[in-house]
């Protein structure tokens, strides 16, 4: 699944290490959401959702945008 | 490190839950060790024609004192060691990783050893051995696990 996590994460300077320590995941797995190798559980995407303060669906998207 | 990182990781310390998994891992890694290095000296030492490659065989007595410690580090301390470590010291990507390594290792399993078994009825193959199909299912599921957290 395509998301803004690299992105919202190099707005802050942070490092994986540093974003998986404040969501309480570590580095490799950091990396696999930002690459799209692996999709967060639902508990995990409210966590990222809070911790920037933005809607799961502005972060994450399944390609499925447009559908009714 | 990936090219994704921005940061250099390296100079951040690890997390709580990662520092766990990896200390698991030495212990992992340590009763290992000493558990190949006493099958080594108890096979060498105190059975006759006894070799240190037991372990990995059908055949060839072992010490029973070894074969009783051997157990009960493998019925008691690992799942101990293992319930902690899903418990407090994986995150979720590398609880996913760890279970298609199970479902790899499991299809792996049931494919291959029915059909060893039925080849070997029909004369085509040697008896199945038993250690060697263990070795197997632990190395492909080893292989799954690291290939999905670390690719």
């Amino acid at each position: 699944m395509k998301n803004q996590l690299k992105v919202l994460r190099a707005m802050r300077n942070w490092s994986q290490a540093e974003l998986g320590e404040h969501l309480d995941v570590s580095r490799q797995a950091v990396n696999a959401i930002e690459t799209g190798k692996y999709d967060p559980s639902l508990p995990l995407a409210f966590k990222i959702s809070r911790l920037f303060g933005q809607p799961i669906e502005e972060i994450f998207d399944d390609g499925n945008g447009d559908e009714k | 490190m990936t090219g994704t990182a921005m940061k250099n990781d390296k100079k951040y310390p690890l997390g709580k839950k990662e520092r766990l998994n990896r200390t698991i891992m030495i212990f992992c890694g340590v009763i290992g060790v000493l558990t190949g290095g006493i099958f080594a000296i108890a096979n060498d030492t105190g059975v006759e024609n006894g070799s240190a490659y037991d372990l990995f065989t059908n055949q060839g007595a072992i010490p029973v004192s070894v074969a009783i410690a051997f157990t009960l580090v493998w019925c008691v301390i690992m799942p101990a060691v293992a319930w902690i470590w899903h418990r407090k010291a994986i995150d979720e990507q590398e609880a996913a990783a760890y279970r298609d390594g199970g479902y790899y290792s499991a299809y792996a399993f049931i494919i291959i050893t029915p059909a060893w078994w039925m080849l070997w009825r029909g004369g085509i193959l040697p008896q199945p051995h038993g250690v060697g199909i263990f070795l197997a299912f632990n190395a492909i599921w080893l292989f799954v696990w690291f290939w999905k957290k670390y690719r």
